[in-house]
């Protein structure tokens, strides 16, 4: 089950990366074409599109993210404890961010569904379903949850026991 | 609830859930789950009140992300990492080596001059830190370089680091307090310069004062020919990229985040002419890009409601009260709040130290007549000399943990003050004169 986690982690990740040098390139045609009086409804489509895509980078990302623990955290009380409770208690925390995205899945869940019912769009360019942007929450935040859990129930712990901020 | 108290709750839970080590983006997110839910819940049981202040922070959080006003971070980032894993950026600190010549100190310069472009690029002065003073300090060491001349200068790039453009940081900053971000890009460039200067002044200084501190060593003789073709070959085509970005952004030509792609495509054209730009370099670029742009997103993603919830609860406009009724003058507050960046420093990343203070400060520097682009430059410099200021900054105990063996929390100390007291001097020519940060945006507009 985790294999097929991570397989899927990774894939989004590529997804991220590919869309982010994207952006890049749209950026640079869009502006482009402006100079050279070409520029038509498309280029502000690349901005939306372009706009839209660091909400879809970050959700994509994330998960990726919190298997390598590239998220910064401050070590300050894990490192102040004893041993043999250090790794107890980040495990601890780590059940603490399952928490987190557990509830973040549940109600951002909920806001998508409610948008899709209700058919609320985001004002752009180009008019995006809002629920189009919210779904990618509850996806992003079950995977970022599944992630931390290989913290809790795993052989490797998120915290190192050395104090300081760590990304 | 009072003010206070709903600043207490905010505030507080955000710093406990980081203190236990929860990443910061998901303190942010577990603090603003439960402010939302009690501020923005309205009536009826727990579960329609999370439901609806939830709902709330995930909707507020789409417009936060999606603004075009962050592309510059990612681009920024993405053309810094192309420009190190080319191997361009190597190129260009070799060549700054031996242009340096018979200079005294000369490794001392050449730590200002390649820590800067790698703290500026990077947007990590942390990595920064830890990654020169790997690659430096004992390089250093074995020429006879004294600590405090190998230590100081990686600790003082940091500072110029946060104000030269293409800074990631003070576009970061622009975004969360509503500025031009242009503008304060383009703020940067004088008081950068200044500080470059005032650090270049102290290397030499400190290099005459004991020679012995940094003893010089015999060089590969570099002829002219050879000086000229270093210059135009490996340095300027480098910096051309940096300053055409700064320019475009100056002159109004093109946006930040269009000037910023631009940059990276400039970046990656360069590289392709030296032959250096190989798939496994354009990944690992793509990668570390992608890292600090998603870590920094998701904060910004987790606290997007923040100060929402400051300014809904009262909080902000109740301490803006509570703190101007003191009739304290600007100049002691200013004082205040680079107080308590310095503190915070001591313990927090500078992005968490923004999304905590700018909600509060920014309104704050507004009521006292401040000019925001000014004052963000002055946050920005705090934001640095907070971490390397002793006795806890942070950026004191990365430097311990990459430096030679033996070397003492002390010797670390006195070798920042006197790069500390040259951010110190800039910020109090700040104060006394503003045009050193409001003259050249004017220029733009």
């Amino acid at each position: 089950m985790m294999r097929h986690i991570d397989k899927l982690c990774d894939l989004l990740a590529i997804f991220a990366g590919i869309y982010l040098v994207a952006i890049m390139l749209g950026i640079v045609v869009s502006a482009l074409a402006r100079t050279f009086y070409l520029s038509g409804t498309w280029s502000s489509h690349v901005f939306t599109f372009a706009e839209f895509g660091l909400l879809y980078i970050v959700m994509a990302a994330s998960p990726w993210l919190v298997r390598e623990k590239g998220h910064v955290f401050i070590e300050l009380v894990t490192a102040a404890l004893p041993r043999d409770i250090q790794r107890p208690f980040s495990r601890l925390v780590s059940g603490v961010c399952v928490l987190i995205c557990l509830v973040l899945v549940w109600y951002t869940w909920g806001a998508t569904v409610k948008a899709w019912y209700f058919g609320d769009a985001e004002m752009r360019s180009l008019d995006m379903p809002k629920y189009l942007l919210l779904g990618a929450m509850p996806l992003s935040f079950f995977l970022m949850g599944a992630q931390f859990s290989r913290f809790v129930i795993g052989s490797d712990t998120l915290h190192t026991g050395e104090a300081g901020v760590h990304e | 609830m009072e003010w206070f108290e709903a600043l207490f709750l905010l505030l507080g839970l955000t710093l406990f859930f980081m203190a236990l080590g929860v990443p910061v983006a998901f303190a942010f997110l577990a603090a603003n789950m439960i402010g939302a839910a009690y501020f923005m819940g309205g009536r009826g049981d727990i579960f329609t009140q999370m439901s609806r202040g939830i709902g709330q922070l995930a909707n507020n959080a789409i417009p936060t992300i999606t603004s075009f006003n962050l592309m510059p971070v990612p681009m920024f980032l993405l053309m810094g990492e192309i420009f190190f894993f080319t191997g361009l950026a190597n190129r260009m600190f070799g060549a700054v080596d031996r242009l340096m010549g018979k200079l005294p100190a000369r490794l001392s310069f050449v730590t200002v001059a390649g820590g800067t472009a790698f703290a500026t690029l990077s947007g990590s002065s942390m990595g920064s830190t830890a990654l020169l003073g790997s690659l430096m300090v004992p390089e250093m060491q074995k020429r006879g370089y004294k600590k405090h001349m190998a230590i100081g200068p990686i600790l003082g790039t940091g500072g110029l680091a946060m104000l030269i453009p293409p800074s990631a940081l003070a576009v970061l900053l622009a975004t969360l307090a509503d500025l031009d971000i242009g503008a304060l890009l383009i703020a940067g460039i004088l008081p950068g310069l200044m500080l470059a200067v005032f650090y270049a002044i102290l290397i030499l200084g400190m290099a005459l004062w004991d020679p012995s501190a940094a003893p010089s060593y015999a060089l590969e003789p570099t002829n002219w020919s050879e000086k000229a073709r270093l210059f135009f070959v490996d340095i300027l085509p480098m910096v051309s990229i940096v300053i055409g970005v700064i320019l475009v952004i100056m002159f109004g030509v093109a946006t930040p985040s269009e000037s910023a792609a631009f940059g990276c495509l400039g970046v990656a054209i360069l590289a392709t002419l030296y032959r250096s730009l190989t798939w496994d370099g354009i990944v690992k670029s793509v990668t570390g890009a992608l890292r600090v742009t998603t870590m920094a997103l998701l904060i910004i993603f987790g606290s997007a409601t923040f100060s929402a919830l400051l300014a809904f609860s009262g909080a902000s406009s109740g301490l803006i009260r509570w703190a101007t009724g003191f009739e304290l003058d600007s100049i002691t507050m200013l004082l205040i709040m680079f107080a308590i960046l310095l503190v915070l420093g001591m313990f927090m990343d500078q992005l968490s130290m923004m999304l905590l203070t700018v909600p509060i400060f920014f309104p704050l520097a507004q009521t006292l007549g401040f000019d925001p682009i000014w004052f963000a430059v002055i946050v920005l410099l705090a934001l640095e000399i907070s971490f390397t200021t002793p006795p806890f900054g942070l950026l004191l105990f990365v430097m311990k943990g990459v430096s030679a063996p033996g070397t003492k929390m002390r010797d670390i100390y006195a070798a920042a003050i006197p790069f500390i007291g040259c951010s110190m001097l800039l910020v109090a020519l700040l104060i006394v004169f503003p045009g050193i940060a409001t003259w050249l945006p004017s220029l733009g507009r």
